[in-house]
């Protein structure tokens, strides 16, 4: 499980402007890992549990919308955990599942490159992830300066995964 | 007597000089709105004959003198508009007795100074009493103490005012039913009972007396002194006994009429304890519903974003994916397998060779030491002959060596350096079993949210059936002045005990006086033994003097007593007059009050009863008041002696505030035809024309003269109490 | 409540004819100021006398005076 390994293992950036949107939406955890609960998430009027919650979310708007974003080079970004740590494990698979298809990898080229070469293709899979996430984000962040309220119904961010541009 | 005229002076809201308002025989009333001031001018009644007025905060009366009076009975705008620096407030009743031919007029004057910009009131109001003959211009200031007394008796004598000039509110307190001394003390005032307990004391005295003189002449003609002398110290003790006993007997009547008015109260209660327990305990069980439902709801919405991740709802539209690496997997599969397939037909003739050998011979078959031999030594050890390096034979042999080196490779079967296909396929797969998933995340949405619409639903549902359980508690408690939901489950406890009280001291009253019969029974046992004691008889004459004494003190006892009854069942019978007259235009039987003594200590209380003679519940409906009125007529009705009602008038202010409108009328005929004069203020009529009408017309009510009263300010601009006066209107 | 009033409400109470000191007819029909040679009527006169006359005598006269009514009438 090499290939898969590798992409997990890695940590994937987007831009630090995005902080303050992540932050407005993901329940701030506790000292201990999963100490908050879902009924503080719900009274902090937050919609994730974490962020990588949040990143997978604005990749898989990125998608649905045909949107990847690159990212500036010279722009201010964070990392966030190793894809390795999120959770569910379906999903993140799934996820990994749907960058491969967009992408232009030959998955047979793969199987007779060196180490080294692998490597290479998997930090293109990560960039690709990047900008699409940056594009899920581009658009949430634009949704929300349309309509400040955006929040108020419960089911936006449900709702969000159906716009097509 | 009767008033004809009350004049006010800058009497709280009544400013300036020209508030009269004049009465004759018959209903007068004064007809205003709350805080238009019929309060105020009832004041002014009391305000004259007792120096005081009532203040409703407090809930008392207070003196003119006292600080929480003085200046504030003078007229707000009287004091601004004052051009000197000394003002008065004034009151004047005139009082005229039909056959005479002269009036009399009782003035009370209260003066401020103003010093500094304040008004400082006098020390006390100044009382005078004027004779006007109705010929003359001017009165005459009547300066004999004797003859104040006298006409002020003549107005209204001070034992029964309270039961003809009172306030609504008062008659709550007044006639307490729950109270059984109301009556007594009614009874003990108005009547002439007083009379016949003081007869009552003279006979006892006179029976003690003699009875003191005959035990005397028994011990000084004792034959034995010692014995006489200890059974007149025994009859000493005893007589003090008795009168310990029924001391103590007070104490106990009195402990007991407190103790059952308490149970009745609560005898009351009991019914809406119980009930107000009864919606308690459902209360809880509804409370408990609530919890369990609430924390369902909480949880489905709580739960709700986290399903985006768990229930994979965030792949909503994302199922083309799967299809696009579907498509990418085919071919890669594809892809895949002709590479192995290539890598496999390239060393398929290899592995062909390698069968070919392997059937021959097994595998390990010579050993390589011995096939290493063969090649060195370039000779076949099985046939044993010559195998020359490169010949057929000696490649044959080398053959078994490759073999070995074959299979080996044939174990590192690796047609790629990488084998991705697990890896590739488990992706496949992941995808495929997030399938149904996806095609059913928005049913599974709907679902939620109806799940949730549901929780929601009841939720409310429940919620609100314990605001309405909360309500009615509240309700049940406002309306039967149960001061919580904890009292209510106490009372049935209090009751018990308060019960217990009362057959307490009924047994420790019956134990005194049984006590008591014995003791009296033993000091006529000493009279007869002190009798037998004595060398000489008594003389008759003094034991007939004790009998005829004793009997004499029986008699005015009893005639007490029946004197008593009597005046109960009078006062019966004029409370069910009064009461049936105010009911009659009211449909329904309203039933008979009947004056009952429920503790046999002549305590009597009133209940009502059906027509079959059952005690009705009426007296907690709002009919209470007219009993009460009824009450406080019949009171002064059957006052036998002096017809009260004749003589005196009936000033009553907001009497008929609970009444409902059927009532009224029935309470305005009946009043007018008890009482020679009445003075009511009244809200009532100023709301319904209607009734007014009747008031004016009807010919069962006789009617006097009928004023309406309005302030002169609006009740919005009477924050400025300075322009306040009153208009006063005449309507008849 | 005048004399006689009190007088009669005393009378008419039925312990007098029960102990007989009157009949029936007897104290349907007597008033205070009738004469009479019944020793309680007179003794209840005396009593009521003394108490309803201006300032009421005390309990004490009272007594005194129908002691001298009974010595009189023994002697």
């Amino acid at each position: 499980m090499d290939f898969l390994n590798n992409i997990k293992n890695k940590k994937p950036s987007y831009l630090s402007n995005y902080n303050d949107l992540i932050d407005r939406y993901t329940l701030k955890q506790g000292g201990k890992r999963g100490t908050s609960s879902e009924e503080q998430k719900f009274e902090q009027g937050k919609f994730f549990s974490t962020k990588y919650e949040v990143f997978m979310y604005a990749i898989i708007i990125g998608l649905n919308n045909n949107y990847p974003l690159k990212l500036h080079d010279g722009a201010k970004k964070d990392d966030f955990w190793e894809i390795k740590n999120w959770q569910p494990k379906e999903l993140v698979d799934y996820i990994i599942m749907s960058i491969l298809a967009v992408s232009d990898i030959d998955l047979n080229a793969l199987e007779n490159m060196t180490e080294d070469e692998i490597n290479f293709e998997t930090l293109k899979i990560r960039k690709l992830m990047e900008e699409y996430a940056n594009g899920g984000f581009d658009i949430l962040s634009s949704k929300i300066e349309e309509n400040p309220d955006f929040d108020n119904d419960e089911l936006c961010f449900i709702n969000l995964l159906d716009s097509i541009n | 007597m009767i008033i004809t005229k009350i004049e006010l002076e800058n009497f709280m809201c009544y400013a300036g000089s020209n508030n009269i308002f004049e009465f004759t025989e018959g209903l007068n009333v004064i007809i205003g709105d709350t805080t238009f001031g019929k309060s105020k001018l009832y004041d002014a009644f009391n305000w004259v004959i007792d120096n005081q007025i009532y203040i409703s905060e407090l809930k008392s009366f207070w003196k003119t003198g006292t600080e929480n009076v003085r200046e504030k009975i003078i007229s707000d705008k009287a004091k601004f508009e004052a051009t000197s620096d000394r003002i008065k407030t004034s009151v004047k009743i005139t009082t005229h007795h039909p056959e005479k031919d002269y009036v009399y007029i009782w003035e009370r004057e209260y003066y401020a100074n103003r010093e500094n910009g304040e008004w400082i009131g006098d020390k006390d109001s100044k009382e005078t009493i004027w004779k006007k003959e109705l010929s003359y211009l001017t009165a005459k200031i009547v300066e004999n103490d004797e003859e104040i007394k006298r006409i002020k008796r003549q107005i209204i004598p001070s034992e029964i005012k309270n039961y003809m000039w009172f306030q609504g509110e008062q008659v709550e307190t007044m006639i307490d039913f729950n109270d059984s001394n109301t009556l007594t003390k009614a009874i003990n005032i108005l009547s002439n009972i007083k009379i016949f307990d003081e007869y009552e004391d003279t006979a006892i005295y006179l029976y003690d007396a003699a009875e003191k003189e005959y035990t005397k002449i028994l011990k000084e003609t004792s034959k034995d002194k010692d014995k006489g002398e200890k059974l007149d110290n025994e009859k000493t003790q005893l007589e003090i006994d008795i009168a310990r006993l029924i001391d103590e007997n007070k104490e106990y009547n009195e402990n007991l009429i407190k103790a059952h008015n308490d149970s009745e109260n609560l005898l009351n209660k009991i019914d809406e304890a119980q009930e107000v327990n009864r919606l308690q305990d459902k209360k809880e069980i509804i409370k408990k519903q609530f919890e369990k439902i609430d924390k369902e709801y909480s949880k489905s919405e709580t739960s709700f974003h986290k399903k985006m991740f768990k229930e994979f709802w965030i792949l909503k539209n994302s199922g083309k994916y799967a299809k696009l690496f579907e498509d990418k997997f085919k071919i890669y599969e594809e892809n895949h397998y002709d590479v192995i397939n290539e890598y496999k037909i390239k060393h398929q003739l290899e592995n062909e060779l390698i069968s070919k050998l392997e059937t021959r011979l097994p595998f390990n078959v010579p050993d390589d030491m011995y096939i290493e031999k063969m090649l060195e030594t370039e000779r076949c050890l099985v046939c044993d002959r010559e195998a020359k390096k490169e010949s057929e034979a000696w490649l044959k042999i080398k053959e078994l060596i490759d073999r070995k080196q074959e299979s080996i490779k044939l174990k590192n079967f690796k047609p790629f350096k990488n084998d991705l296909e697990n890896e590739i396929k488990s992706l496949y797969h992941n995808a495929k079993s997030l399938e149904l998933n996806i095609v059913n995340v928005d049913d599974n949405i709907n679902e939620a949210l109806e799940f949730r619409k549901d929780y929601e639903n009841k939720r409310n549902e429940i919620n609100a059936q314990l605001k309405k359980i909360d309500d009615d508690i509240e309700k049940l408690l406002l309306d039967t002045k149960l001061k919580s939901a904890n009292e209510a489950k106490n009372i049935l406890n209090e009751y018990r005990r308060k019960v217990d009280a009362v057959n307490s001291f009924k047994n420790k009253l019956e134990r005194n006086k049984k006590q008591i019969e014995n003791k009296k029974y033993r000091i006529s046992e000493i009279l007869q033994e002190l009798n037998k004691n004595s060398n000489k008889p008594v003389p008759e004459a003094l034991s007939d003097k004790v009998k005829l004494l004793k009997d004499i003190r029986d008699i005015m006892i009893s005639t007490r007593e029946r004197i008593y009854k009597e005046l109960i069942e009078l006062l019966e019978i004029e409370m069910n007059k009064h009461y049936r007259d105010m009911t009659m235009t009211v449909t329904g039987f309203r039933g008979v009050i009947k004056l009952i003594d429920k503790n046999n200590n002549s305590n009597y209380m009133p209940q009502i009863y059906n027509e079959d003679d059952s005690l009705s519940a009426l007296m907690n409906t709002s009919n209470l008041m007219l009993i009460k009125l009824s009450t406080i007529m019949a009171i002064i009705s059957a006052k036998k002696d002096t017809s009260a009602t004749d003589l005196y008038t009936l000033i009553s202010d907001a009497p008929l505030s609970t009444f409902g409108e059927g009532y009224i009328l029935g309470f305005c005929k009946t009043v007018s035809r008890v009482y020679n004069q009445s003075i009511i203020m009244s809200k009532e009529f100023y709301y319904s024309d209607s009734l007014r009408n009747e008031l004016l017309n009807n010919s069962e009510i006789k009617i006097g003269n009928v004023y309406t009263i309005k302030p002169s300010i609006k009740e919005h601009e009477r924050g400025n109490q300075n322009n306040l006066s009153t208009i006063i209107k005449k309507i008849n | 409540m005048t004399k006689d009033e009190i007088f009669r409400a005393f009378i008419s109470d039925p312990l007098v004819v029960e102990k007989k000191y009157l009949t029936e007819e007897e104290a349907d029909k007597i008033r205070i100021t009738e004469a009479t040679e019944s020793t309680i009527v007179d003794i209840l006169k005396i009593i009521i006398n003394s108490k309803q006359d201006d300032s009421g005598a005390s309990d004490l006269k009272i007594s005194n005076k129908i002691n001298k009514y009974l010595n009189k009438i023994t002697l």
